[in-house]
């Protein structure tokens, strides 16, 4: 049983929802809305770490976003703690950032192309002012070693280091402050198998060491479960499924949670060989017409008519194990 | 703690479609000339392709696996330079084109997914200018048509709402999105090379099931080779034909797919498959690593490049660099005891 539903998590959302407006200006001011995350509730734990998965432009990263607040969310609640952060500025919110980090899915766009490495890790120290200028830099010393980068590489510019070198300096830099929590957009998907190893075991350890949470979004559904406490599975800018990890992966519920499992590739030749994918077909919405009902009717094949109206909530199947769909019981 | 790797078991990949020779690389070399020294990002690599063939590019970070994969096309940017090498493509050499030959194979015979969608897309254009370009340019399409294949183009690669978002700037994509533009915009013009940087890591499964399909099926029906880089090796499984490990700007191993994965013979291939998470069983402890990290390119070690992390490594393997060797008639691979490594093998995590 994880003790996760008797705490007090660290970091609660609630209803949390971006749109953003477009002006068409084809049909003078005729403006859609393109509803990126929807009414999305999480919880995170001190300590723990929460996979985030689900289709490509569902929303994930805009939720990453909004949770470190470099985006304003058109409503919900972000509670730290026992304030409300969604709507605080100033001085709350540097507060509230040197609190919650993130590792970004393009590390090229994220590092500073004029900043050596060591400068990018060193920023963070500098600008809050931590420590001696010989404690910052055995800081970053220390901080290079940590995500496995040679002490050569800290004098290095961003464009001189390969996709996966540049993905551990923005590991390092996020680290830097030792925030309560790192959300991690897709940190290490740039890395190979081996480097990938050393890192998710170095964010274990940084854990268990400093009690850190992450919440930790990937497409890689295997480093998620490995990694992961609890993990939620977003479709077109809402949660479907949300459950403890292991349950998650040995007994999920949702059609698309299902699909999502079905479909990951195994380093097999043999075993693929003779496998079958069944791609999911029926037309992708799109986040600025969602359907009605269920989101996912267009491509589930469970779907009945009841999910072409009547949008199905979260509902608890078993301890921590919510799911959204019409189709379970 | 120590794992035992699974005997191998004799699996053999079908030869690959007899349809003759459509890339033959030889002695790829590509150096930054770096302060601090020369760094040689790409260090004497050399392999075929046929058509229709799939070949996985993987290995460690930094091991020059996208310098190799742009310098196909001459793209490898400033200090890089092309220094060695030649790559022939139906009897012309990628490498010494130049001015409108070099440009009318780019985009038409030979495309490219680039690993950074964000830098690779011109962040002022809308989609749409960008993905019409090279219709109209290398099929010569009029606005309409050109307009018209580039919606079915975004379709196909899994794009909602096409006709809207060709109308969009790129940041307003979500990663995966921009991904998929790219991946429309390499295969629109149907060349014979596709060259993929990780084309799918930004993309969920489904979708990249989905893209996988599609150019499973545009090499198999139009004879399109596909080189793709990749780390995730469930990719590799279910869609190479062949595949090529690197290490420090070489080709440490390469062969079918199936050998590769039921008999690897260098250790770090070995070390790579075993730090796999699975995505069932048991979850162990910590995941097995590689440690160390690999050298500096700008200070290439004598011996292998390998040899400070290798867990089989012998005095030789520090004084002679190991050649890439035939071990079966199209299984090679660089490493003094490859040959002592075809029994199980122990590594140390
Ligand atoms: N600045 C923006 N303006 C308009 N639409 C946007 C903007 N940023 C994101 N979107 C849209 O919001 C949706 C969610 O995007 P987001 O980047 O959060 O997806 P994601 O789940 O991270 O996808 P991926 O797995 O591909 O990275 C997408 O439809 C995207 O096109
Ligand atoms: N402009 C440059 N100056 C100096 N070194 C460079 C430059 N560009 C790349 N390199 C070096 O060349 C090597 C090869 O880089 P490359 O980007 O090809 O690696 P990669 O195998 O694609 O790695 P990844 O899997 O992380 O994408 C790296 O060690 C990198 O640091
Ligand atoms: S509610 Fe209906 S359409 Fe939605 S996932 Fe369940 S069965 Fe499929
Ligand atoms: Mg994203
Ligand atoms: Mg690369």
């Amino acid at each position: 049983m994880p003790d996760v539903a008797t705490t007090r998590p660290l970091l609660e959302v609630s209803n949390l929802t971006k749109h953003f407006f477009k002006n068409n200006g084809l049909f003078g001011g005729n403006t859609s809305v393109v509803r990126a995350v929807d009414g999305v509730d999480l919880k995170l734990h001190r300590g723990k770490t929460l996979g985030l998965v689900g289709e490509s432009g569902c929303g994930k990263t805009t939720t990453g976003r909004m949770l470190v607040r470099l985006e304003a969310p058109t409503a919900g609640g972000i509670v730290l703690g026992n304030s409300d952060y969604s709507r605080v500025t100033g001085s709350d919110l540097r507060a509230y950032r040197r609190r919650v980090q993130m590792v970004f899915q393009d590390p090229m766009a994220s590092l500073d192309p004029k900043m050596t490495v060591r400068a990018s890790i060193g920023e963070p120290l500098n600008v809050m002012r931590i420590g001696s200028r010989k404690g910052r830099s055995e800081r970053v010393q220390d901080l290079l070693d940590k995500v496995g980068l040679a002490p050569e590489m800290a004098d290095r510019y961003p464009h001189q280091l390969s996709g996966g070198q540049r993905q551990r300096v923005g590991i390092a830099r996020a680290l830097a402050l030792q925030p309560d929590i790192i959300v991690a957009d897709e940190p290490t998907s740039a890395l190979d198998v081996s480097v990938r190893a050393q890192v998710v075991n170095l964010l274990k350890d940084l854990q268990e060491e400093l009690g850190v949470s992450f919440v930790f979004i990937s497409h890689d559904l295997s480093t998620v479960r490995y990694i992961s406490h609890d993990v939620a599975v977003m479709y077109l800018g809402k949660i479907v499924e949300r459950a403890p990890s292991e349950e998650l992966f040995r007994a999920p519920l949702h059609p698309y949670t299902k699909a999502l499992l079905a479909a990951v590739p195994v380093p097999d030749p043999v075993l693929e060989a003779k496998r079958q994918v069944i791609l999911l077909d029926g037309e992708l919405p799109s986040p600025s017409n969602p359907p009605a009902g269920c989101r996912f009717n267009t491509r589930c094949p469970l779907a009945t008519a009841r999910c072409r109206t009547e949008e199905p909530v979260l509902q608890e199947y078993a301890p921590g194990h919510v799911a959204a769909c019409h189709a379970i019981g | 703690m120590a794992l035992m790797m699974k005997a191998p078991q004799a699996a053999r990949t079908a030869p690959t479609p007899g349809a003759g020779t459509l890339l033959e690389v030889q002695d790829l070399a590509v150096e930054f000339h770096a302060r601090r020294g020369i760094v040689k990002a790409v260090d004497g690599v050399s392999f075929t392709l046929e058509a229709g063939e799939r070949l996985a590019i993987v290995g460690e970070s930094g091991s020059g696996k996208s310098v190799m994969s742009m310098s196909l096309l001459q793209l490898v940017a400033h200090p890089g330079r092309i220094v060695r090498g030649s790559a022939m493509l139906n009897g012309k050499d990628l490498l010494a084109l130049q001015g409108k030959a070099l440009r009318d194979v780019r985009g038409a015979d030979v495309t490219m997914v680039f690993q950074d969608p964000m830098t690779a897309l011109n962040p002022v254009l809308r989609v749409a200018d960008q993905v019409m370009a090279p219709l109209r340019r290398h099929l010569g399409l009029g606005p309409e048509e050109a307009r018209r294949r580039a919606v079915e183009s975004l379709t196909r690669v899994g794009i909602p709402d096409a006709e809207r978002n060709l109308d969009a700037y790129p940041h307003e994509l979500s990663g995966g999105m921009r991904q998929r533009v790219l991946i429309a915009m390499a295969v629109a013009c149907e060349p014979r090379l596709l060259i993929a940087d990780e084309p799918t890591t930004a993309l969920d499964v489904t979708i990249q099931a989905q893209i996988v399909e599609l150019l499973r099926g545009i090499s198999d029906q139009l004879g399109t080779a596909v080189m793709f880089v990749t780390h995730d090796m469930g990719l590799v499984a279910r869609f190479a034909h062949r595949v090529a490990v690197m290490y420090a700007g070489r080709i440490v191993e390469v062969g079918p797919v199936r050998e590769i994965f039921a008999n690897p013979r260098h250790p770090y291939t070995r070390g790579l498959l075993a730090s796999i998470p699975a995505i069932d069983g048991e979850k162990p402890e910590r995941l097995l690593q590689i440690d160390g990290t690999p050298p500096d390119l700008a200070a290439l070690p004598a011996g292998c490049a390998f040899a400070a992390r290798c867990p089989v490594a012998v005095g030789h393997c520090t004084v002679e660099r190991p050649p890439l060797a035939r071990l079966e008639p199209n299984h090679s691979a660089a490493c003094w005891r490859a040959s002592a490594t075809t029994a199980p093998e122990v590594i140390h995590a």
